[in-house]
């Protein structure tokens, strides 16, 4: 039999049971929209994350004390002494490393902000005048401090949006001073809003110089510290020589980790692959379900046609005639159910991106292949033991078949 | 050499322990061009005879040669090719597809000789089964569906069914059984002409005129076959 004339027989066999059809291909137009969804809200999310990293700061190094330890999963060997982590360490990466455009050590606390009218508990980083090179510092007014203010242990602080929200209001912070825990801090710049940044919520912080920091918290060792590496190619190299000059520091030893941006991002986004798999396999089973909804009607197909398939047998129709003539029609039933199920999801992620703009979770392009190819795979499995069963019938029983 | 000859053949069927001899250790030979008419009463085999005769049904115990060749081992496949490239058959219930118009039904033969290495094209195709159907007086109906025909207007599509893939040899089950006389008549004149022109007509009738008019009438009863009678 002719591919048209096979073609036309499942169109119209769909067509003549039009409200039976439509209910079967729903079953499959939710599998296929499941998986196609789910993995488009997988994606987004990646894509989200991937966003914050970039607006963070792009070409961020890490650098953090304690060695992670990854092949014996037994940490730092007993007794080997954590050297601290100093400015003296940021001075010499400064100095020698090529390939960074910016370095500073990172202090980390919690203190009091308070003056004449309000008191409110804020995060300080400590950090010296490149900082807003390294992650990306949006200064609303006035300007980061300098070099020398942080080398003569300047007490001047930087607020974040809200923080400078609550303690002035309307009037202008600049100039003026704030206590952070006993110490008054003179206010030289003011953050524009800049939101959450991977979880981290910029504008309920204050920066101050590292070396202010470490007098601020009595202290003499960094958090960590944070650079940026001079371009994208050169953070392999900014690595090695960070690495190179720390080692040195300490005789040889590495107690410390060194991350990038790129790295983090990696291991972020392989547990949000494996997440994206995993719902869209849990999709693909609701695609079995539909395509069992198509084994179901199939075999009531066959068997309401009986008669007919005795019909065409004794006129001279082969059994693999019979045979295409009903697996066309379970191929027409998951042709409709994917095509409809990929277009729907497709269209409802646009529509959700369009509404949603921040989260941007338009289906990618490679999942609408293999989805659309699975529903007709499962379609045609699910179709060949009836359309087998329909070629199987002895020609004069389907015959004589009421 | 016969074109079909049947030796000792039986078909059994079995209900439960009883058993039904349809066809009880009958032989017969058909030469090439012969226009047969079967009769007998009811339930004495004729349809049975048929269906075995075009390969539509296989006999218990007995050969049945095919233009020589033995036919009890062909295959499933093979004997639909046979059905569709050398035989028509008109059957005693018609058996239209219910949701095709009188001009698919009766195009349908044609669909399926593409598979046999004699592809039809669709215009021919179309062409065919509507110079079937005006045969059979039907060209004024080619777009009804058979629920939409009288009963001997269905029995006519069915028979042009049975003459669109010009078959060699042509079984009939009663196909003037609900036609008035003079479309019985005109049925049985379109037999007369496809015979003379060769193609072997073996035909199930209960009506006598009819009978009298083929060459040669087999009388079954109860499987058996009774007469052979052969026009002088
Ligand atoms: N599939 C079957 N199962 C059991 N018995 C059958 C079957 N087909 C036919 N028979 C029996 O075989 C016998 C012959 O049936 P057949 O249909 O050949 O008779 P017929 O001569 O064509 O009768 P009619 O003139 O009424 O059409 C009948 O007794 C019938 O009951
Ligand atoms: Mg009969």
């Amino acid at each position: 039999m002719q591919l048209k004339e096979i073609a036309r027989l499942s169109v119209e066999s769909l067509f003549s049971q039009r409200l039976r059809t439509g209910l079967t291909v729903l079953g499959m137009v939710i599998g296929v929209a499941a998986v196609v969804l789910l993995v488009s809200v997988g994606h987004g999310a990646k894509n989200y994350v991937a966003r914050e990293f970039e607006d963070l700061g792009a070409n961020l190094i890490v650098v953090q004390p304690g060695k992670s330890d990854k092949k014996t999963h037994m940490g730092p060997p007993i007794g080997a002494a954590q050297r601290k982590m100093t400015t003296d360490d940021v001075r010499a990466i400064e100095r020698r490393a090529l390939n960074l455009e910016a370095v500073s050590g990172l202090v980390l606390g919690t203190v009091s902000a308070r003056n004449e009218d309000s008191i409110s508990n804020i995060t300080v980083f400590g950090t010296n005048e490149q900082f807003p090179r390294i992650l990306t510092i949006k200064i609303a007014l006035g300007e980061y401090f300098t070099r020398e203010e942080d080398e003569y242990r300047r007490r001047v602080v930087v607020l974040g949006h809200n923080v400078a929200q609550e303690l002035f209001g309307d009037e202008n912070p600049l100039g003026r001073s704030i206590k952070l825990n006993e110490s008054e801090f003179k206010i030289v710049g003011v953050m524009a809003p800049m939101g959450d940044k991977l979880g981290l919520s910029f504008d309920e912080l204050g920066f101050i110089p590292t070396e202010a920091a470490l007098k601020l918290f009595n202290d003499d060792k960094l958090f960590g510290i944070r650079a940026t590496a001079s371009s994208r190619v050169s953070i392999d190299d900014a690595v090695a020589e960070i690495t190179e000059i720390l080692k040195e520091r300490r005789d040889g030893e590495e107690d410390f980790t060194v991350l990038t941006q790129v790295s983090m991002m990696e291991s972020l986004n392989t547990i949000l692959d494996m997440l994206t798999y995993v719902l869209g396999a849990i999709a693909a089973i609701s695609m079995l379900v539909g395509g069992i909804g198509i084994m179901n009607i199939m075999w009531v197909s066959v068997v309401e046609r009986t008669q007919e398939i005795g019909i065409r047998r004794a006129v001279g129709a082969r059994k693999r005639d019979i045979l295409q003539q009903f697996l066309a029609e379970a191929l027409g039933l998951s042709l409709l159910g994917g095509s409809l199920g990929v277009g729907g999801a497709l269209t409802l992620t646009y529509v959700l991106y369009f509404i949603f703009p921040s989260f941007d979770m338009r289906a990618p392009g490679w999942i609408l292949g293999p989805a659309f190819l699975l529903a007709l795979v499962v379609g045609i499995t699910f179709g060949v033991i009836p359309a087998w069963r329909a070629s199987k019938i002895e020609t004069l029983d389907a015959l004589r078949y009421e | 050499m016969a074109l079909l000859s049947l030796d000792s053949i039986t078909k059994l069927f079995t209900r439960g322990d009883e058993e039904i001899r349809a066809i009880d250790g009958l032989s017969l030979e058909v030469e090439a061009g012969e226009f047969i008419a079967i009769t007998g009463a009811s339930g004495s085999g004729k349809s049975t005879l048929l269906y075995i005769l075009g390969l539509l049904d296989v006999p218990s115990a007995g050969r049945y040669l095919l233009d020589g060749s033995p036919t009890e081992s062909l295959s499933d496949d093979r004997r639909a090719e046979l059905r569709n490239r050398f035989m028509g058959f008109v059957f005693q219930g018609f058996h239209l597809l219910p949701r095709a118009s009188a001009l698919r039904n009766v195009t349908m033969p044609l669909v399926y000789s593409g598979g046999y290495g004699e592809r039809v094209p669709e215009p021919e195709q179309r062409a065919r089964a509507e110079a079937a159907l005006s045969t059979v007086g039907l060209a004024d109906r080619m777009l009804h569906l058979p629920n939409e025909l009288s009963g001997g207007q269905r029995q006519r599509v069915a028979i042009a069914r049975a003459l669109v893939n010009r078959p060699k040899l042509l079984f009939a089950d009663e196909p003037t059984g609900n036609l008035d006389s003079r479309s019985g008549k005109e049925i049985l004149a379109l037999f007369e002409q496809l015979n003379a022109a060769g193609v072997t007509v073996i035909m199930v009738t209960h009506d006598p005129s009819i009978a009298q008019r083929a060459r040669r009438r087999l009388v079954l009863g109860d499987g058996k076959l009774l007469e052979d009678i052969r026009a002088a």
